[in-house]
């Protein structure tokens, strides 16, 4: 049996050319080298909310221009009409994903609310770990 | 008969899979419920007359159920939450549909999505 260290080649391994051996051992090794990638590899779409830039918008008085400014563009959008008495309000989705290979899965969800062309609100949630992260 | 040593077919085998899957784009597709048509809100349901039964048959049976207060509400509502996900290694997107009920009817909604139209 084959120990850690010089490998012993088995009879039927030793009558293969050289050449093929080398082959294999490359194609092997490439194998190798791609799960290691894989698995030290982060996927990612969309980008971070800046929710930082929050505070600089005005319920009211910011306008869609102002939040462009602010939060940059959104990645999706949406409408809320939350009450019969409340009118429809348009919706601005921003969102972050963050998918290490290992398995989990961190997200990023910012919700901003325009009453007509106005700035009407906001909600975020996050499981990203970002570094000097704040919860005010 | 000759037999190469077995990590080395597997190996082999990995980084052919791995370089065809790569080399396509990753042909990965990752689908996560159903996505609900969010047209019936404004064009089947009526906001204080349809009833939970009407937004089940409309909208499909939701894949959580819950209570809000939010802020602007008097009193806690019933609300269903629908949820859909589809992407690729490449992108990924998602969408999010809650609907309030007061009582028994229909009272609300709030959809966000990143995916296409």
């Amino acid at each position: 049996m084959a120990s850690c260290g010089t490998p012993m080649l088995s009879p039927e391994w030793q009558a293969v050319s050289p050449r093929k051996r080398r082959g294999s051992k490359a194609c092997g090794l490439v194998g190798l080298s791609l799960v290691g990638l894989l698995a030290g590899c982060t996927i990612k779409f969309g980008s971070l909310p800046r929710t930082d830039h929050l505070d600089s918008l005005m319920v009211g008085v910011s306008n869609r221009a102002d939040v462009l400014l602010a939060l940059g563009e959104p990645r999706g959008n949406g409408v809320a009409r939350l009450t019969t008495e409340l009118a429809p309000r348009t919706i601005w989705f921003y969102e972050y994903f963050e998918s290490p290979f290992t398995g989990s899965i961190d997200l990023k969800i910012l919700v901003v609310f325009f009453d007509q062309d106005k700035y009407d609100g906001h909600f975020w949630f996050s499981s990203v770990q970002e570094p000097n992260y704040v919860i005010r | 008969m000759r037999h190469k040593p077995r990590w080395t077919i597997v190996a082999c085998l990995a980084s052919w899979i791995l370089m065809s899957f790569l080399g396509s784009g990753c042909g990965i597709q990752m689908v996560a419920g159903s996505r609900p048509n969010i047209d019936v809100l404004e064009k089947s349901l009526r906001m204080g007359e349809s009833t939970a039964a009407d937004v089940s048959a409309a909208l499909g049976e939701p894949n959580g159920k819950g209570r809000a207060m939010l802020p602007i509400e008097s009193k806690p509502r019933t609300m269903w939450s629908y949820y859909y996900e589809e992407g690729t290694l490449e992108d990924d997107r998602r969408m999010f549909l809650f609907v309030y009920f007061d009582q028994d009817r229909f009272d609300g909604y709030m959809w966000f999505s990143s995916l296409p139209k």
